[in-house]
């Protein structure tokens, strides 16, 4: 239950995100993703298929959120969450720089499936800019890098304090 | 869960994105689409509206300061909109100034109206003319002037009758300049047919030919209008030239003259004058 909460927390502040930085810039969907720093997140932290459902969903809602057909980000995601997931279980992928390199090579992952994906659907389909591309890998790879180690902390923290508060109660039992 | 699950699982997955695509509508707006939309719309509502909030905070600020600097350039540009607006105000009286000196002029050259000569006696002691006016009615001092020059001025009238005292009358004078040199003096009837043009000094530039015309300082008659030319210049031991002056009309062709305005002193300033006169006189032995 906990973590659907957060999941959806995590859904939430990912529209917030895209909406703000639509705001901001509206060329900035080409820089920043945050969909796909969720999926990449969720899939180092849940099994592959979990993690190929927590894709679908973003993607679709990512879809509703972005132009062009809906399940293309669907269909990106669900395959970016899966293989992430699988690779993550494969070779115990933990380490900060680790899982920067991962989600940099999911997030470019997804953006040539996106892009395979239009060009066998849509007949204008447009290539995106190799240096906006690496951009976005970049900034994918060292975003879901801090998030990663934002919610490690997170979840050190919120273990010492439920070890402290076990502790309490047992030390308040009477014997 | 077997890896073959797995992969049938995800394989699923990929064909109901597929499925979605297919039948994805060309425009937007499906149903599960619209459902999300539904769903995680307030989100995004809530966050671009924070975010214009946010953003005009930050452009009043910066605002604040475009405004402080658009007011100083405002008020520099109203500094100088008073300074010129003083000047212009300078130039408005000046325009004023001559605006008046030149109505003063027009005024010499606007007719009042135009009478008839009905009475010539040019042969007489008292050289005057009598003129029909009509229904106008013409006062003591105004101008008569012909298209040539100065005839004279008006000596008094009645009904629709008056009396104009020619130049050439031994009584009578205006002040008067040569047009060349600007010299004033004073022109006078010679009680013939000529004028005869006084006060000019001895050392000034007079020559045969030379125009004279009124000088505008009698308060009677206005300034520039014809008297006539310099026929002789005789050069005497005196301070004074004495010149004669043919007049510039031929007073045996008159048949018609304009009535010019005439503009008296004000009453003021005619009466300090008449008591410095006064004064004048009663101090001589």
């Amino acid at each position: 239950m906990a973590t659907a909460l957060r999941f959806l927390l995590g859904l939430v502040l990912a529209v917030a995100t895209h909406t703000l930085a639509l705001h901001v810039n509206e060329h900035s969907p080409q820089l920043l993703d945050p969909f796909v720093v969720l999926v990449i997140y969720q899939a180092l932290r849940i099994n592959p298929i979990p993690s190929a459902m927590v894709g679908s969903v973003v993607g679709l809602t990512q879809d509703a959120f972005t132009g062009g057909l809906f399940g293309l980000h669907g269909f990106a995601n669900t395959l970016v969450a899966y293989a992430v997931s699988a690779i993550r279980q494969r070779f115990l992928i933990q380490q900060p720089l680790q899982v920067a390199v991962l989600a940099a090579l999911g997030g470019a992952f997804q953006l040539t499936t996106l892009a395979s994906l239009q060009f066998s659907l849509i007949d204008s389909a447009e290539i995106p800019h190799p240096g906006f591309a690496f951009v976005k890998m970049m900034v994918t790879g060292l975003l879901t890098m801090g998030v990663y180690l934002a919610a490690n902390r997170f979840f050190a923290w919120e273990r010492r304090r439920r070890e402290k508060r076990s502790r309490r109660l047992r030390l308040g039992t009477p014997s | 869960m077997s890896e073959r699950w797995n992969r049938l699982l995800l394989a699923l997955l990929l064909l109901g994105h597929l499925f979605l695509l297919s039948t994805s509508p060309k425009t937007r707006g499906g149903p599960f689409e619209r459902w999300i939309l539904g769903l995680f719309g307030p989100v995004a509502g809530a966050t671009a509206a924070t975010s214009s909030g946010i953003s005009s905070f930050f452009d009043s600020v910066k605002w604040v300061g475009t405004l402080r600097q658009e007011n100083e350039e405002l008020r520099q540009k109203l500094e100088e909109a008073q300074y010129e607006m003083a000047r212009l105000h300078g130039i408005e009286e000046e325009l004023d100034r001559l605006a008046r000196l030149t109505s003063y002029t027009r005024a010499a050259g606007e007719v009042s109206f135009v009478a008839d000569v009905v009475f010539s006696d040019p042969r007489s002691w008292l050289r005057t003319l009598v003129i029909h006016t009509g229904k106008e009615r013409a006062e003591r001092n105004q101008p008569v002037v012909t298209d040539q020059g100065l005839v004279g001025r008006v000596l008094g009238s009645s009904g629709g009758y008056a009396k104009v005292l020619l130049l050439i009358d031994r009584s009578a004078s205006a002040s008067a300049m040569i047009q060349r040199t600007r010299r004033q003096g004073l022109a006078r009837g010679a009680g013939t047919s000529g004028l005869l043009l006084d006060n000019i000094p001895s050392r000034s530039d007079v020559r045969i030919g030379d125009r004279v015309v009124t000088a505008g300082l009698d308060g009677v008659f206005p300034r520039g209008l014809p008297i006539g030319v310099v026929t002789r210049v005789e050069p005497t031991q005196a301070l004074f030239h004495r010149i004669e002056v043919e007049p510039a009309v031929d007073l045996g062709l008159l048949d018609q003259v304009y009535i010019l305005p005439h503009e008296p002193l004000p009453a003021s300033v005619r009466g300090e004058l008449l008591d410095e006169e006064a004064s004048a006189d009663g101090n001589r032995p």
